[in-house]
C-alpha cells in the first residue's frame, strides 16, 4: 500500500477548503474528503500550475472547471511516482511552439501585405481615384495649407502668376495629366515648390527670389508638374492610408519593439516618395527638352538650394545617411545629374521683360499685399 | 451533506504574500520580447497572458495561490473585434482630414477626442471586467458587474470637470470612479463594498492635492522661463552669442532641473495619498485594507521601474510588473476576517474575449489592483 497522498479539494461552489485523500487508477483521480468526494477522467486532468512559483502544484478537470486541487510538498513527489503522465511537459511545449510558428508565419504576411501590398497598391488606386474626389481633396488641403502660408495677391502677383501659368502650360502640352495645372504663388520663409492633389502647383516666392533665369523657374514646374500627371499626391495618400491605417492597427503593446516598427513602417514610406521625386525629374526633362527650355538649369537651381542648406558641404556617405531618413533624394546627387543635361535651349522660357516681372515680383514687395506686417511699404 | 454547514466556522483572517522570484521573470521578459519581436508585436497576447499566469500564481492568499485563467487566444480575438470596431474609426478621421474644410475639420477632431476619452472610459472598464472574470482564488472567480457605457460617459464627464476645475476635481473624480468599480465588484457571491472612512479616520485626499498642484504650477512656470526666454532670446536680433543671454543659460537649465524634479516630486506624493485612499474605502465581507505606500517608496519604484524599462527596452516589462505586486502585496494589511466557506460561486464566467479596446487605446497600464 503507497503512503496516501494528501491534497486541498475545492469544489468549484464555493471558497471552502476540503482536506482531501487521493487515488491514481486507470480510470483517473478518485478525491475524497470528509464531505465531498469527485471522480476525475484520466484524460481530462490539467495540469494548470506546476508551483514553480509559490511551490504549489494546482490541478483542474476540464469536465468541472471551476474544481481544483493544490498539492505541495511531499505529495507532489508521491503523485508524481503513480501519475506520471500529470507531469509530462511536452504537450504544452509542442502546442507552444505550433503557436509560435503559427504566429510568425502570419505577421510575416501581414508585414508582407502592409510593407510591400500597400505600396503596390497605392498607384492602381491612385489611377482609380475619381478626378472630382481628387480635386476635392486637393481644395481641402489647400484650405489647411493657407492657414500656414498666405496667397500673394495684388495686380503685379496676377501678371506674375499669368506669366508662370504660361510657362506650365508650355510643359502640359507634353505631359499627359488628367488635370490642368494651375500655378500660385505663396508668401512662405521657405524657398520651396508644392504640387496638391488636382493639380494647384505652389511656389513660393523665396524660390522665385533664388532663381536666376526663367528656366530654372520652368524646371521646378515641370517637377511639380510630373506629380500631377504621375498623381503622387494621390498614391501619397492611399499610402500614409494604409500604413498608417493597418500599422497602427496591427502593432501594440510593449514601447519600444512597437516604436520601432513604426517608425520603420515611416523609413519605409519615405522611400517611395524619393522613388516618385526621382521619377518627376526624370519626367520633367523630358518635358524641359520637348518644349525646347534648358533642362540644365535645374541643376543650377538645386545647387544654389544645396549651398544655402549647406548640404553641398557634407562629405558623400555623410548624404546617404541622411537621404535614408529624407523625403527626397540626395539634392546634391540631383543637382550634378541634372547640370549634366546642360544644353542650349531653343529659348529662354520666358523674355527678359516678362522674367523680370515675375522675378521682381515677391509678397513683401507688392504694396497691395492687405497682410503685409507694417501695413505696406 | 452540506459541505458549507460543516466548514461554517472557517472565519479566516487574510495574509497576502508575493513569492515571485525576479530570475524567473526576466526569462519571461527575454522570452516576451524576442517572439513580440518576431512576431510584428502579435505576440503580446500570449506575452500578457504568460505574465499573468506567474504574477497570481506567485501571489498567495492564506497560503493558496491567486489563478489567472485567461488565455492569449482571448485577448486576441478581443484584438480582432477592436480593429473591426477602429478601422471604419480611422478610415473616417482620415477622411474628415481630406475632405473637410478646416474648420469643419477642427470640428470633426473635437468630437473625435470626446468620443476617445468616452471609449477609453469604456476599455477601462471592459479591460477590468475580463481580468476579473479570469482571476479566481480557490476555485472561486472574481467578477465585475455594471455599465461600460454609462462608466465610459461618467469618465469623459469627470475629464471635462477636471479640465474645467484645472484640476481640482481630478482626486474627487478618481475616488469616485474606483468607487464605482469596486461597489460592483464580487468575490464569488461576495460583493466588495466602497465606504469612504469619515472624519479624521480617513486619509485627507485634497492636502497633498493642494501641494502637487502648486508644485506643478510653479514647476510649470519655472520651465516656460527656463526654456522660452533662452529660445526667444536666440530667435530674435539679441542672437545666442551675446554674453547676457549666456550668461542666463545657467541657471535657466538648473530652473527648468528643479522645476521638473519638484512638480515630479509632488506629483509621487499625491499618487501614493490616492493609492492609500483608495485601498482604505474597499470592503470585503468583514475585511478592510490598509496600504502603507510611502512616497519616498513609491518616488523609489517609479523611478527604477522607468529606468529598467528604459535601459532594456521593454525586456523587464514582467520583471517591473512583479516589482509592482510585490510592492503593494508587501504593503498591503488585511484586518478582519471573512466566512470563506458561506462564499459561493457566482453564475457567469464573464466574457468570452477582452481587451481588445485597451489594446487598441494602447492602455497597457490596465491591471487591476489586488
Amino acid at each position: 500500500m503507497p503512503p496516501e497522498i494528501h491534497a486541498r479539494y475545492f469544489d468549484g461552489k464555493t471558497a471552502a477548503a476540503h482536506a482531501a485523500t487521493l487515488a491514481w487508477g486507470d480510470d483517473g483521480l478518485h478525491i475524497s474528503a470528509a464531505a465531498v468526494s469527485a471522480h476525475w477522467p484520466r484524460d481530462r486532468i490539467r495540469r494548470l500550475d506546476d508551483g514553480r512559483d509559490a511551490g504549489i502544484l494546482r490541478l483542474g478537470v476540464a469536465s468541472s472547471p471551476d474544481e481544483r486541487l493544490l498539492l505541495d510538498g511531499d505529495d507532489v513527489a508521491r503523485l508524481a511516482a503513480i501519475a506520471p503522465e500529470l507531469f509530462d511537459h511536452r504537450p504544452a511545449r509542442r502546442a507552444e511552439r505550433r503557436l509560435v510558428i503559427g504566429l510568425v508565419a502570419g505577421a510575416a504576411a501581414v508585414g508582407a501585405a502592409i510593407f510591400f501590398g500597400v505600396p503596390m497598391a497605392a498607384r492602381p488606386l491612385a489611377a482609380l481615384t475619381p478626378l472630382a474626389m481628387e480635386r476635392n481633396i486637393g481644395d481641402a488641403i489647400y484650405a489647411q495649407a493657407r492657414l500656414t502660408f498666405r496667397r500673394c495677391e495684388g495686380s503685379q502677383e496676377a501678371r506674375a502668376r499669368q506669366l508662370l501659368n504660361q510657362v506650365a502650360d508650355q510643359l502640359e502640352r507634353h505631359a499627359d495629366s488628367p488635370f490642368d495645372v494651375n500655378v500660385q504663388m505663396v508668401d512662405t520663409f521657405m524657398p520651396n515648390a508644392f504640387a496638391l492633389p488636382g493639380g494647384r502647383v505652389l511656389i513660393t516666392d523665396e524660390l522665385v527670389a533664388m532663381a536666376e533665369s526663367p528656366d530654372e523657374i520652368a524646371g521646378v514646374l515641370a517637377h511639380e508638374i510630373a506629380h500631377v500627371e504621375q498623381r503622387h499626391v494621390m498614391q501619397l495618400i492611399w499610402r500614409d492610408m494604409g500604413f498608417g491605417l493597418l500599422l497602427d492597427a496591427f502593432i501594440g503593446g510593449s514601447g519600444v519593439v512597437q516604436q520601432a516598427y513604426l517608425a520603420s513602417g515611416r523609413v519605409f514610406q519615405l522611400r517611395y516618395g524619393r522613388e516618385a521625386e526621382t521619377q518627376a525629374d526624370t519626367r520633367a526633362v523630358e518635358m524641359m527638352q520637348a518644349a525646347g527650355f534648358n533642362p540644365g538649369a535645374m541643376g543650377r537651381l538645386f545647387h544654389r538650394l544645396a549651398e544655402t542648406t549647406g548640404e553641398s558641404d557634407l562629405q558623400e556617405d555623410q548624404r546617404a545617411g541622411l537621404e535614408f531618413l529624407s523625403t527626397h533624394p540626395d539634392i546634391v546627387a540631383r543637382a550634378e545629374r541634372l547640370r549634366a543635361l546642360d544644353a542650349p535651349a531653343s529659348g529662354p522660357a520666358l523674355s527678359d521683360e516678362d522674367w523680370s516681372a515675375v522675378k521682381h515680383f515677391g509678397c513683401m514687395n507688392d504694396l497691395t499685399d492687405p497682410v503685409a506686417p507694417f501695413g505696406g511699404r | 451533506m452540506n459541505s458549507s454547514m460543516e466548514a461554517a466556522q472557517e472565519r479566516a483572517s487574510v495574509t497576502l504574500e508575493q513569492k515571485g522570484g525576479a530570475g524567473e521573470f526576466w526569462a519571461l521578459g527575454f522570452k516576451n520580447w524576442i517572439l513580440n519581436v518576431l512576431t510584428l508585436t502579435i505576440y503580446r497576447f500570449w506575452a500578457k497572458t504568460n505574465t499573468r499566469r506567474r504574477l497570481w500564481a506567485s501571489t498567495t492568499v492564506n497560503g493558496e495561490p491567486l489563478e489567472y485563467t485567461g488565455t492569449g487566444m482571448e485577448l486576441f480575438k478581443g484584438f480582432l473585434l477592436a480593429i473591426l470596431l477602429f478601422l471604419p474609426f480611422g478610415v473616417a478621421i482620415f477622411a474628415a482630414q481630406l475632405f473637410l474644410p478646416p474648420a469643419s475639420a477642427a470640428g470633426a477632431l473635437v468630437l473625435v477626442y470626446l468620443v476617445l476619452f468616452w471609449l477609453m472610459g469604456v476599455a477601462v472598464f471592459l479591460a477590468r471586467r475580463y481580468q476579473m472574470s479570469r482571476t479566481a482564488w480557490r476555485g472561486v472567480r472574481f467578477s465585475q458587474h455594471g455599465s461600460p457605457v454609462a462608466y465610459g460617459f461618467e469618465t469623459l464627464s469627470f475629464t471635462l470637470l477636471s479640465l474645467i476645475t484645472l484640476g481640482w476635481f481630478g482626486p474627487a473624480a478618481h475616488m469616485r470612479l474606483a468607487g464605482r468599480l469596486w461597489s460592483q465588484t464580487a468575490f464569488g457571491d461576495r460583493p466588495f463594498r466602497w465606504e469612504r472612512p469619515a472624519g479624521d479616520a480617513g486619509e485627507p485626499l485634497y492636502r497633498s492635492f493642494a501641494v502637487a498642484w502648486v508644485g506643478f504650477f510653479l514647476g510649470y512656470i519655472g520651465l516656460i522661463v527656463a526654456v522660452v526666454i533662452p529660445l526667444a532670446a536666440s530667435q530674435n536680433e539679441l542672437g545666442m552669442d551675446r554674453p547676457d543671454v549666456q550668461k542666463l543659460l545657467i541657471p535657466a537649465v538648473v530652473t527648468a532641473v528643479a522645476a521638473i524634479l519638484l512638480s515630479l516630486m509632488a506629483a509621487v506624493w499625491h499618487a501614493a495619498v490616492l493609492i492609500r485612499c483608495e485601498a482604505q474605502s474597499v470592503r470585503l465581507d468583514g475585511l478592510s485594507f490598509t496600504l502603507n505606500a510611502r512616497p519616498w517608496s513609491f518616488l523609489w519604484l517609479a523611478v527604477t521601474n522607468a529606468l529598467l524599462m528604459i535601459l532594456t527596452l521593454g525586456i523587464a516589462a514582467p520583471v517591473v510588473q512583479l516589482r509592482v505586486v510585490r510592492y503593494l502585496v508587501t504593503r498591503l494589511s488585511v484586518a478582519g476576517t471573512i466566512d470563506l466557506a458561506a462564499v459561493n460561486q457566482a453564475a457567469g464566467r464573464g466574457p468570452s474575449q477582452g481587451e481588445g479596446l485597451a489594446d487598441g487605446l494602447d492602455l497597457s497600464g490596465v491591471d487591476i489592483g489586488l
